[in-house]
Order: structure tokens, then sequence, then C-alpha cells
């Protein structure tokens, strides 16, 4: 279990700077999920941060959960991390309790083991779940959102994404070369420089091992698609034809990487076949067709197209070749996600504005923020939550909303505008 | 220790020289890392890519520098009238040097999203060119670009940052 990840995390962890440049300010409602008790584990003094609180802010942010203050919860944790009243934590009405320590067991080796403990109706003192496993300072970061992880999953039934990553641009007005590719944890920590450039770069997204990004690329003063290894720095330019070179979107399969060229009159859809090393054409119509994105089984490509006018979502089918229109609300809708594990799309839908909404799968929409210049979401791999960009306070920030819109937050960054997330593959 | 390992395993592949690249119309690179603009990497391993050098201002003829931009409608590629003596300006300066280039730049404002506003981006730059084309233009002296919304000209989230933005840009 720890071990496996350990070994991970340290090639991932290794040129990070440890400070976070994304601050959560919360925004939405967060009374609406599954109350629990997370208490603050019993550390070894020379452990830095509260895992405590990396696991309440991880699930908070699912929206699936709602923390109950620790300055409200009794303090009854036992030295071997269980729970020492649970009539005292129940009475709080907290379905369950979290609880564990982290103890010295080597020279910077520690011990991170927690329990969950039912606290209503059948499971009362129940201990449901009891993991441990080996850490060091520098991985307790990601030590703690395994704890998430697991807890997310004894509730959910489903994979928990807090130990993934995100990719963003970030413009630092003034350097030299201010447009800058990021990758960090999802929340924002250990943030690791990849590219940076003197002309815009746009639109990264991973692959689906999380060892490369595709992204676009003004730095020969015209777009081309790079496809680059996030730890080597080697890279290739995959796409620079006449004419746009955009918006690519790595198929959950890998072997394919659709995109949008307009070398053949207009704005289409295209896909590079990672598998033949050829281009294919998927859609020749006269109007604008872009932003493509695969559904989970690769089969299908959504995209944006204005043939029926303004902007809506349509989606090609591999196996009819059929294009069909799947968005008939809301002026313009663009941008579309699909939400793993569910036939639901989040897209960008006009209205008042532009702004983060779900479409199910009989076509209602339902907002989920309430902002205006929402663009770029991108979805986690269990379908959890949605990272998007957005302007708040007058600068240019990203901002998380679950796809259940029971909560949200923004960003803010002190370390320029950021913009176009991409949320990485669950690869643990 | 890290670090210069990361170093070494770049040196060996990543050091084509920065150079205004020119890629050829119709290349699809597939192979090699030749061609494109990294320069190195920074101390904290990120690679530097473009050339700092290049100037991004107005590098045309003086006569036509403060007569260089075309302004739209929201979500329009369409040409406004009052804009028509720009164009036919650079227009007949591309005739009578016919060794000039101009690159269309093609821009939009913040609303929508960045790659469905690439794509409105070029249609404005293709609408300028085409006029220009019809004009007398030698369509090789024609090039264009779209960047969206990636290079306002002003920051601002109101409408008179975001007039200032949806535009085109003649320079050479």
């Amino acid at each position: 279990m720890f071990k496996k990840f350990f070994t991970v995390v340290m090639l991932t962890l290794f040129v990070g700077t440890v400070h976070a440049e994304l601050q959560i300010e919360i925004t939405g409602g967060i009374n609406e999920g599954h109350k629990i008790a997370v208490l603050p584990f019993k550390q070894d003094p020379a452990v830095n941060l509260d895992v405590s609180s990396i696991v309440s802010a991880d699930l908070m942010r699912s929206g699936k959960f709602s923390p109950l203050p620790q300055s409200s919860l009794p303090q009854v944790v036992s030295a071997d991390g269980g729970i020492e009243n649970v009539d005292a934590l129940s009475a709080t009405g907290a379905e369950v309790a979290v609880s564990g320590i982290v103890n010295k067991t080597a020279d910077n080796k520690f011990n991170v083991e927690f329990k969950v403990t039912g606290l209503a109706g059948s499971n009362k003192g129940r201990v449901l779940s009891h993991f441990r496993g080996a850490s060091s300072l520098s991985t307790m970061r990601q030590a703690a959102h395994r704890v998430s992880d697991r807890v997310y999953e004894l509730f959910t039934k489903q994979k928990g994404c807090f130990r993934t990553k995100i990719a963003y641009v970030v413009y630092k007005r003034g350097a030299t070369f201010p447009y800058q590719l990021m990758t960090s944890d999802y929340d924002g920590y250990n943030e690791v420089p990849i590219v940076k450039s003197t002309q815009p770069i746009m639109t990264p997204v991973w692959a689906p091992d999380g060892k490369r990004v595709a992204y676009v690329s003004f730095e020969n003063r015209k777009p081309a698609i790079f496809v680059q290894d996030i730890f080597t720095k080697k890279r290739t330019r995959l796409s620079s034809f006449t004419g746009l070179n955009s918006s690519p979107a790595w198929s959950p399969d890998g072997t394919k990487i659709a995109m949008t060229l307009s070398k053949d009159g207009q704005p289409d859809i295209y896909y590079y076949d990672l598998t033949t090393s050829s281009f294919v054409r998927v859609t020749a119509d006269r109007s604008i067709d872009t932003e493509p994105t695969w559904s989970e089984d690769s089969r299908t490509l959504f995209f944006t197209s204005e043939r029926g006018g303004k902007a809506q979502i349509y989606k090609f089918d591999f196996a009819t070749k059929k294009v069909d229109r799947v968005t008939y609300q809301g002026a313009r809708n663009l941008s579309a996600k699909t939400i793993p594990g569910t036939n639901s799309l989040i897209v960008i839908t006009q209205v008042n504005g532009f702004r983060v909404a779900r479409v199910d799968a009989d076509g209602s929409i339902y907002m989920l923020t309430t902002s205006s210049l929402d663009e770029s979401p991108s979805v986690a791999p269990n379908g959890s939550m949605v990272i998007y960009s957005t302007v708040y306070q007058g600068r240019k920030g990203l901002a998380l909303v679950s796809s259940d819109g029971r909560f949200k937050a923004n960003l803010p960054s002190s370390s320029g505008e950021i913009s176009a997330p991409s949320w990485g593959p669950n690869v643990q | 220790m890290l670090k210069k390992y990361l170093s070494l395993l770049i040196c060996g592949s990543c050091f084509c020289l920065l150079t205004a690249c020119s890629s050829s119309s119709n290349t699809s690179s597939t192979a090699s890392a030749d061609g494109d603009a990294a320069i190195g990497l920074d101390d904290d391993g990120a690679l530097l890519v473009g050339d700092p050098n290049v100037q991004n201002g107005y590098n045309g003829p003086d006569e036509l520098k403060d007569k260089n931009t075309v302004y739209f409608a929201y979500n329009s590629e369409n040409i406004q009238d009052s804009y028509l003596g720009i164009i036919q300006s650079h227009a007949q300066y591309l005739k009578n040097n016919p060794n000039a280039r101009i690159i269309i730049e093609g821009h939009t404002d913040e609303r929508g999203t960045p790659e469905y506003n690439i794509a409105l981006g070029e249609r404005r730059a293709r609408s300028v060119a085409r006029y220009m084309s019809n004009l007398g233009v030698d369509v090789n002296q024609l090039s264009i670009v779209s960047y969206g919304e990636e290079k306002p000209a002003v920051d601002g989230h109101n409408e008179d940052a975001w007039s200032k933005n949806r535009r085109a840009v003649l320079n050479y």
C-alpha cells in the first residue's frame, strides 16, 4: 500500500518546491455532505504538517462530506490512534470518526496509521477501516491524501482522486518567459514548472499514463501542438500545419490525440493515431468545429460545432460514423467534458454570461456556478470535482466546484494569472 | 544530485538553438525536436522556449503605424465600413512593395472559451485577408495567425476593455 506509492511519489516530488501557490477560499455551501469527525492525529513533533486538516479539506472539496470543525469535537483519541469515547463523538451527529497517529519508526521513516470508527446505528463503535503505511517527511502530504482516498472509497465505493495532479498555465507579467506551464498536486501544493515561453501556451492535456502532456505553443509565432515528458522535459512537435493547431485531447485508451486543424479550409476535428502515426479527419463541415473531447470508452468524440447556428455540443460515434447533436438548451454550449462514471457532461453554457454547468443524459442542464466568465473546465478522474478558470476579484484564476454543485471554492494565486487547468489521471 | 542527473538527460537531446524557425506551410512533423524554439533548461528544470529578442511591437512602415488595427463587433468577423480605409492603405502598400509580407493577427475578447476564441480570431484574420486579396493583393504576401483571447490589448473585465480586444492587427 504505502510502500508502493511512496516510491512512485519520490520520483514525482524530487524537483518540486513545497509551497502552496493556490490558496483555497471557500465560497459555496458545505453543509450537505456526510457529517464526519476528523480528529487531529497524534503526530511525532518532527512532522511539520497537520494530516487531519489535509484529510478534512480533501473530503470537503469532493462535495460529499461535511467535516465538523475540530474545535467542536471532544478530544478522545487514544495513544494507538483509536477512539476512547464513542458516545461523546456520536452526540455530535457525525456518522463516522477518522482518527490516527504518525509515529517515527526510524530515521526519517514514519508510520501513518488511521482508523475509521462508526458512530451511528449498527456501526456504532465498530472499526470500519484500519490502515497503516510508511512515509518520509517529504511524502507526508501524499500520505495524508492517501488517508482521504481510503475514507472516500469506504463511503462511495469509488476511487478517490486526492493524490492526482493538475497542469495549468501561469502568466507572469514582466518576466522574460512569462507564459509558464506548471504541474502541481490537485490542491496546489508542490508546483513544478515544465515549460516557460515568450509566447502563449494553451490547453495542456494529460496522457492517460500521467507522464506526458500535450499542449499548444505559440513559441514560433504560430500555433503548434507539442507532446512532452513532464519528468525528462523531452518533447516532440506533433502538429504544425498551416492554420490552427488547437485544442488537443488525449483518448483515455491512450491511442489517439484529437485536435482542431483548419488546414483544409475551416476548423475541423482530426485525430492523430499514435499506433499508426497518421492523422485522420473526423469532421468536414463548413462551420467551426472545435474542442474535441473523448468519452470514457474512447469510442465517442464530443465537440463544439456551429453547424446548427450558434455553438452547441455534438458527438461523433466511431462505430456508426454519425454526428448527432447533444445540447439544446442555453444560447451557446462550449467546452464539453465527460464526467467519468456517468452519462453526463460538464459544459460551459451561456446563460447571463458563461458558466460551468452539467448536462445530464436526458438533456437537462444544471448550473454549477454563479460566476459569468468561466472557461476551461476539467473533470477529476473519479467524476467528483471540476476545476475551471474564472475571474475572481478582478483576477484570472482557478476554481473548484463539485460536480453535484455542493462545494465551491476559489483558488487565487499570488504568482500570476492562472488559466487552462487540466486534471491529471489516477495513476496510483 | 537529482537535478544534475536531469540536466545530463536533457543535454543529450534538447539543445536546438533558438531561431525564428519558419515551419513550411504543411509541415506535420511527428519525429524531431529540431525546428522548435527550445533553448535550454532554466535553473528550476523548466524548458525555456521562444526568442526573448523578438520585438513584440509593430514592424511595418512608419506611415501605417497608427493605422494598423481593425476592431470588430461582439462575436462577429464582419469588417465595419469605418475600417475599410485602414485595410485599403495596407493593401496599397503591399501592392507597391511586392517583397513585403503582412501577418494579420486575429484576436477576441475573453468571453467564451479559449479554444473557441482561437477559431473566432482566425475568422477575423481571414476576413481581413480575403478583403485584401479581393483588392488585388498577392496571396503570397498574406499570412494569418489567431491568438484568440490570449493576447489582450487591454486588461479589464468590462465592455470597455472587451471592445478594444476584439481586433485584427496588421503587422509585418
